[in-house]
């Protein structure tokens, strides 16, 4: 063995023995009752909060696209024609109470005339 | 019939007195395998004892007990690899793992070593990962190339290169470290 291979065992040999000292025993490694807490491992945290941060910032930004910013500066800008009159809808339909209209509602719908 | 297939596999009680008696240098295995990280050294060494205590690994008797072992643990630590290396990068750039073992109160020539032992371990995790389980198994396990080609399931020609070129490397990177103190 030469110079360079007998150093390196030497240094091996060190190693193994720190190893040796900061083993875990053999009785807590070798169980039969699965493996330690998956909470004491730092990548079940990551893995746990990798997914939830997408998964909110997704709905944030869905909720952000689908929201309309400016509801009122809207409802200014729309014009009141014949056909925006709520009455017309509750007189075409057969049944009051089951009048549910899909279509975008028209301004004053809801302002508590009918109730 | 070959004279390594007519050995019967060990009896349970036999194989957990001689597993556990190899307990440490399987710690060190792992702990090669597995880049020196304890925490996953600890955690493939349990899968790996969890995987022969279920039946998924048998000894049969055709090799040597350490290399079925260490041949059961370095797959471990293979599919371990696999699973976890995006959250072990995610740990390691959070700082959540703590790679380098901690330093007390102690004499200087015990400071020394505990410095040179730190050295070797960082320029080992620097190495290939062939390189590394290799010089491992030779000068840490004194195995012999033949048995360490037989661990890592490679060709003992291969496992030469391997050995070489490790032990260049290594020593290039050992010089360097000592180089900068």
């Amino acid at each position: 063995m030469s110079d360079d291979e007998s150093q390196l065992r030497d240094q091996f040999q060190g190693l193994k023995q720190e190893d040796e000292r900061a083993a875990p025993s053999f009785q807590a490694t070798w169980r039969t009752d699965g493996s330690r807490p998956l909470a004491s491992r730092p990548w079940f945290w990551v893995a746990i909060a990798a997914p939830a941060s997408a998964i909110v910032v997704l709905v944030a930004a869905q909720t952000l696209r689908s929201r309309p910013l400016q509801p009122f500066a809207v409802a200014a800008r729309h014009e009141i024609t014949a056909s925006d009159n709520p009455l017309e809808f509750l007189l075409e339909a057969p049944d009051n109470s089951r009048f549910t209209p899909s279509l975008p509602m028209p301004p004053g719908w809801g302002s508590g005339l009918f109730e | 019939m070959p004279a390594a297939a007519s050995l019967a596999p060990l009896p349970a009680a036999d194989l957990v007195a001689q597993i556990e008696a190899l307990h440490p240098a399987s710690f060190g295995w792992a702990l090669a395998c597995c880049r020196r990280d304890r925490e996953s050294a600890a955690d493939v060494l349990q899968q790996a004892y969890c995987r022969i205590l279920s039946g998924q690994a048998r000894f049969d008797g055709r090799s040597a007990l350490r290399t079925w072992l260490f041949g059961v643990i370095r797959l471990t630590a293979l599919e371990h690899r696999r699973w976890s290396w995006l959250p072990y990068r995610l740990a390691m750039a959070l700082r959540l793992t703590a790679p380098s073992p901690e330093r007390g109160a102690a004499p200087d020539e015990a400071v020394e070593a505990h410095e040179k032992t730190a050295h070797l371990s960082r320029a080992l995790a620097e190495l290939a990962a062939r390189q590394r389980e290799v010089l491992h198994l030779v000068f840490y396990e004194e195995l012999t190339i033949q048995e360490a080609s037989r661990v890592m399931g490679v060709s003992l020609g291969a496992a030469r290169q391997h050995y070489e070129r490790g032990k260049r490397n290594l020593s290039a990177r050992l010089a360097e470290k000592e180089g900068r103190r």
